[in-house]
């Protein structure tokens, strides 16, 4: 294949990128006729490229959100040892070491999740018997991570940090405290939530723009957990029944942690 | 959406027309005398009823979750919530029955053809072409598959699939050929006489 091809095929992806995120996101994960089969070093290759994928994925999340200003502390200074280093590659050594922090706290939510998902997804895979490696599980997760993941991120850091979206907030915090509450309850264990037991939201004071916000966020939760679905059938090869035991499994790892704790504190 | 068959019962096929290219109406088309084309052996198109019912299951399950959640809003939290997930389903279900549409589309234009040297999926839509070809000395063997929409409607979605790994070709997939026995058969048959002309 010559270079022009490849460019001409690149710049064609590009333009149906958006296309398959939103019409038809199994495309992320579904690996081409000529990708079958590879070796050890295809395999290699592959998964450095979804690693690169993955990690600028994460800074198109975090690069606007530090450039916005969350998550940037006052009075950084740089490391007396990288201070040199800094200076020379962008001038400001503190402003270049508070702005690398920033994007490190910043990128550190995501990166946690990803992890998360991709732990508990794989294990899944291995449970239902159905993986095919730990490359498929990677493909899966970092594009339901680095796109669905990220966007859910990202409404729920402007829904918490806008005055405009308050009900919208406060609507999330108090489901995030009824879904804890709901097991608390369930155990009977007598434990309270820091900030107590949040009074219910009334809805009638959502805004459009916040409802606007709502919608897409539980979109956003059905594509990444349908494209985690979606690598489990094509990637891994699995059944209809096995695919929902991965996906499950990502789903049930709240719950599992929810309880878990709730059994810590009233057994330790 | 045709299957044409114009074969006699030896097997062989019935050639009285010879017609230049591939049309509904004949199952053996012969190229002209002086043409290096080969003879197309089996043409079809897929079915889009399995799509079309497709189609509508997703529009009547969208329309069963409104419905349960317009007559109880306070399953899922009140009438505003409910509003919510009315929204959402909407957009859901809008987003599927576009994408079905596309498919549709596609598979509309979309041809499967059987010729003595290989087997070729092809289709052609609003100035975009697209075909993909395997040759016969490459076919390793077939796959069938029935979706259960695909068995409602008595089709089926055959693979032919090559012997390669890296980088190979992978296969040629037919999707909802109403036909699948005729379909099989007519691929074996071009299999075997490639490996007798071989020998």
């Amino acid at each position: 294949m010559s270079p022009i091809q490849v460019d001409v095929i690149s710049a064609r992806a590009m333009l149906l990128w958006p296309v398959d995120v939103i019409i038809r996101p199994e495309r992320l994960v579904s690996v081409s006729a000529a990708d079958g089969g590879r070796g050890w070093i295809g395999s290699a290759v592959e998964g450095i490229r979804v690693t690169v994928a993955y990690f600028l994925n994460l800074l198109l999340y975090a690069a606007p959100l530090t450039l916005a200003g969350f998550g940037v502390g006052d009075g950084a200074t740089a490391p007396d040892a990288l201070a040199p280093t800094l200076a020379a590659v962008a001038g400001d050594a503190d402003a270049a070491w508070a702005f690398t922090v920033s994007l490190s706290t910043n990128s550190a939510f995501l990166l946690a999740g990803t992890l998360l998902t991709f732990a508990t997804f794989h294990i899944g895979v291995l449970l239902s018997g159905s993986s095919k490696g730990i490359l498929i599980s990677l493909r899966a997760v970092a594009y339901s991570t680095g796109v669905y993941l990220a966007l859910m991120y990202t409404l729920v850091w402007y829904v918490a940090t806008t005055p405009r979206t308050a009900t919208a907030g406060d609507l999330l915090l108090w489901m995030q405290a009824a879904f804890f509450y709901y097991f608390i309850d369930f155990f009977d264990a007598g434990l309270t939530l820091p900030g107590g037991r949040p009074d219910a939201v009334d809805a009638s004071g959502l805004s459009g723009t916040e409802q606007g916000i709502l919608i897409l966020l539980a979109l956003s939760a059905v594509y990444y957990f349908y494209v985690l679905y979606a690598g489990a059938r094509i990637g891994h090869g699995a059944g209809r029944i096995q695919a929902l035991i991965a996906t499950g499994f990502v789903l049930i790892a709240p719950v599992l942690y929810v309880v878990g704790t709730i059994l810590l504190s009233l057994y330790t | 959406m045709s299957t044409t068959d114009n074969s006699t019962t030896d097997g062989t096929a019935t050639t009285d027309d010879k017609p230049t290219g591939p049309s509904e109406g004949s199952d053996v088309i012969e190229p002209p005398a002086d043409s290096d084309q080969p003879s197309i052996r089996y043409h079809t198109e897929p079915l889009l009823t399995p799509t079309l019912a497709l189609m509508g299951s997703v529009a009547l399950a969208a329309l069963l979750g409104i419905g349960y959640v317009w007559n109880d809003p306070e399953a899922v939290g009140g009438p505003e919530l409910a509003e919510l997930v009315i929204y959402g389903i909407i957009i859901l279900a809008s987003l599927l029955l576009i994408r079905l549409s596309l498919t549709l589309l596609v598979l509309w234009r979309t041809r499967y053809t059987v010729h003595d040297e290989g087997f070729r999926t092809e289709y052609e839509l609003a100035y975009h072409s697209k075909s993909r070809e395997i040759p016969v000395e490459e076919l390793r063997g077939q796959e069938r598959e029935r979706g259960r929409f695909e068995t409602l409607f008595d089709c089926a979605t055959i693979r032919l699939l090559t012997g390669g790994t890296d980088s190979s070709l992978g296969f040629v997939e037919f999707v909802h050929v109403p036909d699948p026995d005729l379909a099989s058969e007519r691929i074996d048959e071009v299999k075997r006489r490639h490996e007798v002309l071989d020998e």
